[in-house]
């Protein structure tokens, strides 16, 4: 094992964390507010991917990627509004039931695609994102790092600091911790916190739309794309600690390090079989994640 | 201001409050009795709205509100001091302050929408403490910092429940000297659950006494003798 190889594959596993963080953040979020168990987040990163190639397919390819990556994000943010506002809402306070509802919905999402593109959309990575920095000479002759990977990891760390501003400076920040923390004070004290589940369930569908429009520039989109991550996402938001960001942040990086490495050693499949191993030995030792929220006014309380 | 007028109240199929009738004047301090497990708490949770009304009304200002949501009520002027104090664990004293200022939404009169002086004038150690997280400072703290945020939305209606329980004899003094001036000198009304009869007898113009879930007794504090109602307390 040399050094070119680790750091070909670190960074591609820091490419896979930075799609799963994207992806995770939503989950996180709305998981961490409303205990709503969204299993149709995954098509949400799916739709992103799709609205990505419409986008495409409908102004100059030179501007395409900048009009991609935000509309995707604003699409799904609306559908999040739609199914929050005509399903979700319904089921607050019943996790398992927003479990089968939303998986429901995820069926036909994908359905739906499949239907209409069997084999799936591409969007075509412009040329500028089509090189990639390669080392010829020396001793780190054969690293290799395409463009697009990078740049969907700066994206994804923008828009984590973007996140991380938002809930630690705005007001809207500070109304979404408060009612993650306590519900009814939070409303007592003038929040309306129908508002706020709403605006953080669709910041989270917008978050994976975006996830889905960066994932669209490194692999074809296909119907099923979603369930092939919404299981990885789940085990971020799981180890990360459930509402914790950067717990996410941690978890995202050092499940797409090991899935990257695994992958390269053994099979995909044995890969799956030892991270998911990993995992659940992982959640004995540290059963509520990496980053533990812990406070003197919540441990009297529990 | 505020009209309770058989107001029944139930989590689930267990009922707790039957048939409440009760009322609150403009600037008036109004203390609430009873045993534990009467319905105090709940009362209070269902005045503020985090508590829903299975029949009856609740009014403010002649309007009915007992359909509206919490929020609402505290933009109408109600703020609310829970058992327990309800800090928020993760946030700053300064962030638990500022969100008091989301009650001041769509009121009238109010542009600044900041922490208000007087609220680090009565409890002066929240000024000491503004970058601790809630969940670190001492029970004592925590009430100081419960009561000081219901002031921050510039309340009409104060609703607190047991404010001095479990808090060392300095700080309750303190924080009862607070709550006298709140209602002296600021003109907050204010609807008081407590179990130390002396407090409410002092601090009271009427008193309300509960028993599993209805009201059994109301009046003057000035025309009661405290010890016939501390009859109705004791176990």
């Amino acid at each position: 094992m040399d050094a070119v190889f680790i750091i070909n594959q670190a960074f591609n596993g820091l490419s896979l964390a930075s799609i799963l963080l994207l992806a995770a953040l939503g989950l996180a979020l709305s998981f961490g507010l409303m205990r709503v168990i969204n299993m149709a987040h995954g098509e949400m990163l799916m739709l992103g991917g799709v609205v990505a190639y419409l986008v495409q397919q409908n102004v100059p390819k030179s501007v395409s990627l900048w009009l991609a990556l935000p509309i995707a994000f604003i699409a799904t943010a609306l559908l999040g509004i739609i199914l929050e506002a005509t399903i979700i809402r319904w089921l607050y306070g019943r996790p398992l039931d927003t479990l089968l509802a939303t998986w429901g919905i995820s069926l036909i999402l994908q359905q739906a695609v499949i239907l209409w593109q069997p084999f799936g959309v591409s969007f075509v990575t412009p040329g500028w994102l089509n090189g990639q920095i390669s080392i010829q000479a020396g001793t780190l002759a054969g690293v290799t790092l395409p463009y697009v990977r990078i740049f969907v990891i700066i994206l994804s760390v923008l828009v984590m600091l973007g996140l991380a501003f938002l809930l630690r400076y705005t007001r809207m920040g500070l109304y979404v911790r408060a009612v993650n923390q306590s519900r009814d004070m939070a409303s007592a004290l003038g929040v309306n916190t129908r508002f706020v589940d709403m605006a953080v369930f669709a910041l989270g569908t917008g978050l994976a739309g975006l996830a889905g429009a960066a994932l669209a520039t490194i692999s074809p989109i296909t119907g099923v794309i979603g369930s092939s991550y919404i299981i990885n996402a789940f085990l971020v938001v799981i180890l990360g600690g459930v509402g914790s960001i950067w717990g996410a942040l941690l978890a995202a990086v050092s499940l797409g390090f090991f899935t990257s490495f695994f992958e390269s050693f053994y099979s995909v499949s044995y890969a799956k079989v030892i991270i998911l191993l990993l995992v659940i030995a992982l959640l004995q030792w540290r059963p509520k994640g990496f980053i533990v929220t812990r406070s003197r006014a919540l441990e009297e309380s529990a | 201001m505020l009209k309770l007028e058989k107001v029944s109240s139930a989590y689930g199929a267990s009922q707790v409050l039957w048939d409440v009738d009760l009322d609150i004047t403009q600037g008036e301090a109004v203390a609430l009795l009873g045993r534990n497990g009467v319905g105090k708490t709940t009362l209070l949770k269902t005045i503020m709205g985090v508590q829903s009304v299975k029949s009856g009304f609740i009014s403010y200002d002649n309007v009915v509100i007992s359909k509206h949501a919490a929020h609402r009520r505290a933009q109408y002027g109600l703020a609310y001091v829970p058992q327990g104090r309800g800090i928020f664990p993760q946030l700053t004293v300064e962030e638990n302050l500022l969100m008091g200022v989301a009650a001041l939404n769509g009121r009238d009169g109010i542009s600044e929408k900041t922490i208000p002086d007087y609220v680090f004038e009565l409890f002066p150690v929240l000024k000491e403490m503004l970058k601790r997280k809630g969940g670190n400072l001492s029970g004592g703290q925590q009430q100081q910092l419960a009561i000081g945020r219901a002031l921050v939305t510039r309340p009409k209606i104060l609703l607190l429940d047991e404010p001095t329980e479990g808090i060392q004899p300095s700080i309750v003094m303190q924080i009862e000297e607070a709550l006298k001036h709140v209602s002296k000198e600021l003109g907050v009304a204010i609807l008081l659950v407590e179990q130390y009869l002396d407090f409410a007898w002092s601090f009271a113009d009427r008193y309300f006494v509960m028993q599993r879930g209805r009201i059994i007794d109301h009046g003057a504090t000035a025309e009661k003798d405290k010890d016939e109602v501390g009859r109705f307390l004791s176990v």
